[in-house]
């Protein structure tokens, strides 16, 4: 076991130590010699979450037991670059699951809360040319890292839903989802908060003509910390991106935001947005927000805006002007600011969830 | 119905009306008019109950019951309804849901069995029609992009829905074309009833041809300082509130 406060040099060789009698393979050196990148407390994209406690969430879990050649796997398929992070849970892997999903098919991986602890890897292909829904039901009251990466082969359509529970504890979501040409990616995305829920969403549109559209819940209450971190990147000619996340913060909850679209110099014809209107509810609470544009190429169109915003009096006294007592018109505005963010083919659920969260926050 | 006596009322910490008795009997449509500014809006305002506006002295009573005492939605509940002068646009809550919300909740207050979904979709759409409003109007958000006009006729439809015993029009008519003119003045006359009382407060004497006050008020430095019958109003029209206002 390691401590959250040790430096990169420290972590790199306590990590060593654990491997004594048996040789780390190829894979696992690689991933061992990424970790001196780890992102250090506080830096940019660490701001407003400490990095150490989700260090220690993912070693204190059930030791790593993955094959040299997961650990390659994993480490190839997503962006190590941007998420160094990924090297700390390769080396944690508990459990690799691989799917492929066809045209018809939906699948529902059981929920990460069975999964208690540890670091959880599901890597869904869609095929080319399929039509298929993902389904994730989360949360847990202890550690954990899940790291998701979806590929969507030429033609393919995923709806995906993610939702995370209550109660939710230390955990790191990681998505990486690559969109293949004329591929469509539909995320819609309920999160709960936690005592601290870090989710980052990588979506790559690498073949031309690729869609993804995002849409998202954020709730953020207690003394919960939840930072969420979107990036769009334009691969490839011609694709469009459109991710709308709406935020609302109450009690003592922090809640921050992080968009970035990226377009690189082979993203000519792009279409990209990106918005996040927040809801203040309370003085004690905390949002922040960073909208980030990151463009090489002149041939684009970005929209990119945030607000931060309070429930609106006039419209609480215009409801209560018909009728409706005080604590319903709050519920009715602020399931309204949320909208169309809860779609997609667990709507239901993630309906229930917000309503009974948002009841509780009027009450 | 409506009984005012000797109110005063301030916004914030500004003193608008001032000694102003007014009663509107059961039956009855009175109308209010007044130059800009004159507090005809804050007496509304007041009426309903909307935070902010305080009641510094005399009393409101809607029959036996006390305004003063009830937050806005049990005024609501006790009959009083207010057509805004400038409607609240509330993106993201639809109109159908908005509207059943209002029955639902002030039908449950009242022990009032719950009006089943059918027969409200059916009520709110005939409703809509008759006030040539599509249909489309109850799905989109209350008021959310609405002309200027349209938001008038939606509050007009919520009249209609909620049914309550007072309703008070602040300058329903203003921003009406003709047609909808008579279309909302159609609607108002259907809202009238030998136990319905309407308090119209507005600028033009066109309105009243469509709907025939029994009583006219001119309301200038918060009170009300002439009444009279329906003449009252065509002689406003043709001299203005100077000869009111200068003695
Ligand atoms: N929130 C406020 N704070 C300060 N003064 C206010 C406030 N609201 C209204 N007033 C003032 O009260 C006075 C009466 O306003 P009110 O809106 O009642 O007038 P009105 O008779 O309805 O006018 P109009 O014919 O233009 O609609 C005005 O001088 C206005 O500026
Ligand atoms: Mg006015």
């Amino acid at each position: 076991m390691v401590n959250g406060q040790l430096s990169a040099a420290e972590r790199h060789s306590a990590r060593l130590t654990e491997f004594q009698g048996s040789t780390p393979g190829t894979a696992a050196r690689e991933a061992l010699g990424m970790l001196s990148h780890l992102p250090q407390p506080g830096s940019e994209s660490w701001k407003y979450s400490p990095v150490n406690r989700l260090y220690e969430a993912l070693e204190n879990g059930p030791s790593g037991s993955a094959s040299d050649t997961d650990i390659a796997a994993l480490l190839a398929q997503a962006d190590t670059t941007r998420f160094p992070l990924i090297a700390a849970a390769a080396l944690e892997l508990a459990s690799v699951t691989r799917v492929q999903l066809g045209n018809g098919d939906r699948l529902e991986p059981e929920s990460f809360a069975a999964q208690e602890q540890g670091c959880h890897w599901l890597h869904v292909e869609v095929a080319e040319g399929a039509t298929a829904q993902l389904i994730q039901r989360g949360g847990t009251a202890k550690g954990l890292a899940a790291i998701t990466t979806i590929e969507l082969k030429a033609g393919a359509t995923l709806n995906h839903s993610v939702s995370g529970a209550s109660n939710s504890g230390t955990a790191w979501h990681l998505h990486s989802i690559d969109a293949g040409e004329h591929s469509h990616y539909h995320r819609h995305q309920l999160s709960l908060g936690g005592q601290l829920e870090r989710n980052d969403v990588h979506v790559r549109l690498v073949g031309r003509d690729a869609q993804a559209t995002l849409t998202g819940t954020l709730l953020c209450g207690d003394k919960d910390r939840s930072d969420n971190q979107i990036v769009l990147e334009h691969q490839a000619p011609n694709c469009r991106s459109t991710a709308r996340y709406h935020g609302l913060a109450n009690q003592q909850g922090k809640l921050t935001f992080g968009g970035r679209i990226h377009i690189l110099p082979e993203g000519a014809g792009t279409d990209a947005r990106l918005h996040n209107p927040n809801l203040l509810l309370a003085d004690t609470a905390e949002i922040n927000t960073k909208p980030e544009l990151e463009i090489y190429n002149d041939d684009v169109a970005c929209a990119h805006g945030a607000t931060v915003g309070q429930l609106n009096d006039d419209a609480v006294f215009y409801l209560r002007s018909r009728g409706i007592p005080l604590t319903a018109a709050r519920a009715l505005l602020l399931r309204g600011f949320v909208g169309d963010g809860l779609g997609g083919p667990d709507q239901d659920y993630m309906t229930t969830l917000t309503n009974a969260r948002l009841t509780q926050w009027t009450l | 119905m409506l009984e005012i006596s000797n109110l005063s009322a301030s916004v914030g910490s500004k003193a608008i009306i001032d000694g102003l008795t007014l009663g509107v009997p059961a039956g009855e449509v009175h109308a209010i008019m007044g130059p800009n500014g004159s507090g005809k809006s804050t007496l509304a305002n007041v009426l309903s109950g909307r935070p902010g506006y305080t009641v510094t002295g005399g009393s409101l009573k809607l029959g036996e019951t006390d305004l003063n005492e009830l937050e806005p939605e049990e005024r609501a509940i006790a009959g009083l309804f207010l057509a805004f002068q400038y409607p609240t646009e509330i993106p993201g809550v639809s109109n159908m849901e908005f509207l059943k919300a209002a029955i639902d909740a002030q039908r449950a207050a009242r022990d009032e069995e719950p009006l089943d979904a059918s027969s409200f979709i059916r009520q709110a759409r005939a409703t809509a029609k008759e006030l040539d409003l599509d249909p489309n109007f109850l799905k989109r958000g209350v008021n959310e992009g609405f002309s200027g006009g349209e938001k008038k006729r939606n509050e007009i439809l919520q009249l209609l829905m909620l049914q309550p015993k007072l309703a008070i029009l602040d300058e329903t008519d203003s921003g009406l074309d003709i047609d909808a003119l008579q279309v909302v003045a159609e609607g108002v006359n259907r809202f009238r009833a030998p136990d319905h009382a309407i308090l119209l407060v507005t600028h033009y004497q066109r309105l009243l041809d469509y709907i025939k006050p029994d009583r006219v008020h001119v309301l200038a430095g918060g009170k009300i300082i002439k009444s009279g019958g329906p003449e009252l109003a065509l002689e406003l029209e043709e001299r203005g509130y100077g000869w009111l206002t200068d003695n």
